[in-house]
């Protein structure tokens, strides 16, 4: 026993030595200097020294003063900026076990005072595979207002579209509560639909967001419980001027083909003591055509206003509330058994933000937030409205909190902190049997004051060894959830469906680790390992009969659900020239366990509630299923004012054993097992490109862009989804700077007025036929800066 | 839920029914989306009997009437901004109620 536990310690020692070499043994060159003014030769204190291809970025002291350790042997180019400065570009080449000392002359500039504004952004992230962003203006350029319909930009991204607006982000395959999707890093909001049409990406207009960004994978695990990847909406936050300034921004859009009318207004100013941001947005669309001419009902009325207000109590604290509301009126969903009559959204939240930059202490955050959404929605403008009008009026509210703290432990960063979330839903849905004597009414719950909460508690720490990036993360979280019993009473209140077992608590572990290495200035690998572990939402654990899927049946929640767990392994390759261009190309396997799922449930034991369904289906949990694919993307140096770029994608899911239902006269009357069903709403292999040129130093920027998409013939026959054909698509836009203050954007979508739809959109409800996409839309974007 | 917002735009509805002779019971749903039963007498086909109320759209609007001389017959109307919305008539049946109902459309 003596000796075996010594040749652990043993081993463990060899490990920690190994290590620690590891570390260490690399040689060590130095870069240092100072910093003055070319006229006055004073010190300059804070100017930003950014060192590549290293990336890595310092501040001068305040005599002037920089250092770069532990700098390998090459050539590098230093770039010194201060807000008070001309920029200076530096290219030097250093040997090994050198010690560079440099002295860096900046030429006052005193007019980029005027200039200068600092948006606080989310704290930095330490993800191992590369963060996809897509920034403000991006957005403003974007032949789509529809904030998840831009994601589609990126690869292996895309949306399930059920109406003329907010579509709902796929990402590798995983959708709806498989992502998580937050504001500004912590915020959150409970769609009020069972049926997704409004995800929670669908609550925050396009023109109110600074940036999205897009975290692939299990592995960030600090923004709350996360399964398959990240999608953080960055809002526009107020900026923090050395002199009080305000600055006006007004918007105006216009698309033709449905009429599209789009406005907006923000006001913003402040000082470095206060600040504020005033914003409004104002949608109306009417009815699109498609490629062939045929009429889709998508028209939807809009509109929203938020503010967020904000002081600095002390130098690098800063403290925000902000509050917002937004209003849909008479949204048509042709894809879905109802329409949008009004949702009524409010978003509350409390910040706070402390820079201590001290040895240890670099950071602290916090957070708390309320959201409320009201969703009413019926189906009286659908043909079964001349029998049966339903009418279902939903509350769902989410409360929770987020806080942080950035910490520097040795060489590496560590963050640690604790988040909460507590959603509750509840819904009825009244049926009004229009035809029959004294107008019966029928009440069914949908939820029925449900509720889910999550306490989690986060870390996340990550270290530069010399060319690699390792980041570890871990989260607990811990899940409960309830709801009043699960209840299905006829017209007589004679219960058809009862289930009181409805509680339920996970303690749930996720972990991820990843790693980047540079294996020359131009090549770097990196590598993720992550489990994301989710508990069953409130749709899966708590609704009531509603067809929510893409099959024809009512689906039934399953309070006994288990969590699913995302086992996934990443691995990148980076290639980065300044001359040949930068390629990424990525790749990934998911392997599912008890991947959240449903089967049909007999007729004996509940009965469909809704006209056109075959019948019900329960969630269930499968035992396992898994995903892959990969993504390319590559972008090509600017030369001669001329530039493009190519990205690729594919993912497959895979279902070993699912069971296909066979349907004869509208009800199931048996089934059989398919090995290897491919999962249902997976999007085919997809390419884009875009090719600009810049003209009048940028001033004028025309693009043009392809879209290239595959057939889907990886369906699934389990859930009824049939072959979808491909189709290429194009279109062109223009940006035009005429000054500071005056921005065109101009384009057309869909140049050909190609018909097509994606495999993702759903069917005409009540037939068989897809929702196709919108044809061919010129859009102008009008941008006022004053 | 109100069906009636005040983004959506109002409209003029009346119930009208007519060329029934013995008088009938009728149902229907008034202003404050209240289920009323009446019973009408009438001494002559020409007896016509309306309700007329402003709804908003979206409201369901609902009428539905029976009579009990089974040599009789009846004829009843949903109008809407004075034009016809939806028609029913029944004739020599004493045992079905005629039913005019639908969503006031957007």
């Amino acid at each position: 026993m003596f000796k075996k536990v010594n040749v652990k310690i043993l081993i463990l020692f060899c490990v920690i030595i190994g290590f620690h070499n590891l570390t260490y043994s690399q040689s060590a060159s130095n870069i240092k200097g100072k910093v003055v003014d070319i006229d006055s030769n004073k010190e300059i204190s804070d100017v930003t020294i950014i060192i590549n291809p290293d990336n890595t970025i310092t501040i001068s002291d305040k005599n002037g003063n920089f250092i770069f350790p532990e700098i390998n042997k090459g050539s590098y180019t230093l770039t010194f900026t201060h807000i008070s400065y001309s920029e200076k570009i530096e290219k030097i080449e250093i040997n090994e076990n050198e010690t560079l000392v440099l002295k860096i002359y900046l030429k006052r500039n005193i007019k980029n005072l005027n200039e200068f504004e600092i948006i606080k952004l989310s704290e930095k992230n330490n993800h191992p595979i590369k963060i996809e962003s897509i920034s403000k203006f991006e957005l403003l350029k974007s032949p789509n207002q529809d904030i998840a319909k831009t994601l589609q930009s990126k690869p292996n991204i895309s949306v399930i579209r059920k109406g003329g607006t907010n579509v709902d982000p796929v990402m590798r395959g995983f959708k709806s509560t498989q992502l998580n999707v937050t504001i500004d890093g912590g915020v959150r909001i409970e769609g009020g639909c069972p049926n997704r049409m409004d995800p929670a990406i669908s609550h925050v207009d396009i023109n109110d967001v600074e940036k999205i960004e897009i975290l692939k994978g299990p592995y960030a695990l600090k923004y709350g419980t996360n399964f398959g990847g990240v999608i953080n909406i960055i809002r526009k936050k107020p900026p923090n001027n050395f002199k009080f300034k305000t600055a006006v921004t007004a918007i105006k859009r216009f698309e033709s083909n449905w009429n599209g009318n789009k406005d907006h207004l923000s006001i913003k100013g402040g000082n470095k003591d206060f600040y504020f941001i005033l914003s409004g947005n104002k949608s109306k669309y009417g009815n699109y055509k498609t490629g062939d001419g045929e009429e889709i009902s998508s028209e939807l009325d809009k509109y929203n206003y938020s503010t967020t207000a904000g002081f600095s109590p002390f130098k690098n604290h800063d403290i925000s509330l902000s509050f917002g509301r937004s209003y849909g009126r008479n949204i048509s969903f042709p894809a879905l058994p109802m329409d949008e009559r009004t949702d009524d959204t409010k978003v509350y939240s409390l910040n706070y933000s402390g820079n201590f930059n001290n040895k240890t202490l670099k950071k602290i955050d916090f957070k708390v937030y309320h959201s409320e959404v009201d969703h009413v929605m019926d189906n009286k403008n659908r043909s079964f409205s001349d029998t049966v009008v339903a009418i279902s009026v939903i509350n769902a509210k989410n409360f929770g909190y987020r806080a942080s703290t950035d910490l520097n432990i040795g060489k590496g960063n560590l963050i640690f902190g604790t988040d909460f979330e507590n959603i509750t839903k509840d819904g009825d849905r009244d049926k009004y049997f229009i035809l029959q004597p004294n107008l019966p009414v029928k009440n069914e719950k949908l939820w029925d004051d449900a509720w889910i909460s999550n306490f989690g508690i986060f870390t996340e720490y990550s270290q530069k060894f010399n060319n690699t990036n390792l980041t570890f993360s871990m989260r607990l979280d811990r899940n409960t959830a309830s709801s009043n019993v699960l209840e299905l009473n006829n017209m007589m209140g004679i219960p058809m469906y009862l289930n009181s077992d409805v509680d339920s608590e996970f303690t749930n572990f996720s972990f991820s680790a990843g790693a980047n290495q540079n294996l020359s200035k131009e090549i770097s690998v990196g590598f993720a390992f992550g489990r994301g572990v989710r508990s069953p939402d409130m749709t899966e654990r708590y609704i009531i009969l509603l067809p929510i899927g893409y099959d024809d049946y009512d689906y039934l929640g399953n309070p006994e659900l288990l969590p699913e767990a995302n086992n996934e392994l990443d691995l990148e390759l980076k290639y980065k020239n300044e001359k040949r261009g930068n390629a990424i190309f990525s790749t990934f396997f998911s392997y599912v366990s008890d991947y959240i799922s449903a089967e049909s449930v007999p007729p004996s034991i509940i009965k469909p509630q809704t006209a056109w369904v075959v019948g019900v289906k329960k969630f269930i949990n499968l035992d396992y299923v898994y995903l892959y694919g990969f993504e390319f993307s590559y972008s090509s140096p600017l030369i001669n004012n001329f530039g493009f770029n190519v990205n690729a994608s594919i993912t497959k899911g895979i279902n070993p054993s699912a069971t296909k239902y066979i349907i004869e006269n509208n009800q199931v009357v048996g089934q059989e097992v398919l090995k290897n069903d491919p999962l249902q709403e997976i999007p085919p292999f997809e390419s884009n490109l875009i090719a600009y040129y810049k003209f009048f130093d940028n001033r004028i920027i025309p693009e043009f862009d392809l879209r290239l998409v595959a057939s889907q013939n990886n369906f699934s026959e389990a859930f009824e989804e049939q072959k979808t054909p491909g189709f290429i698509i194009a279109g062109f836009k223009c940006n035009f700077k005429y000054n500071d203050n005056l921005q065109i954007i101009t384009g057309v979508n869909n140049i050909f007025d190609k018909a097509y739809y994606e495999h993702l959109n759903r069917k005409i409800i009540g037939s068989s036929q897809a929702l196709y996409e919108p044809g061919r839309v010129v859009y102008i974007n009008l941008v006022f800066n004053i | 839920m109100s069906a009636c917002e005040k983004f959506d735009e109002e409209k003029q509805v009346s119930y009208l029914i007519s060329n029934c002779e013995s008088g009938f019971n009728v149902t229907y749903r008034d202003k404050n989306r209240t289920l009323i039963k009446k019973d009408i007498s009438t001494s002559s086909a020409e007896d016509n009997w309306s309700y007329s109320f402003t709804c908003k759209q979206g409201d369901i609007v609902y009428v539905s009437a029976i009579y009990n001389d089974i040599s009789s017959e009846i004829n009843v109307q949903i109008l809407v901004d004075k034009k016809l919305f939806k028609q029913a008539s029944s004739k020599y049946d004493t045992l079905n109620f005629v039913t005019v109902s639908g969503t006031i459309p957007y």
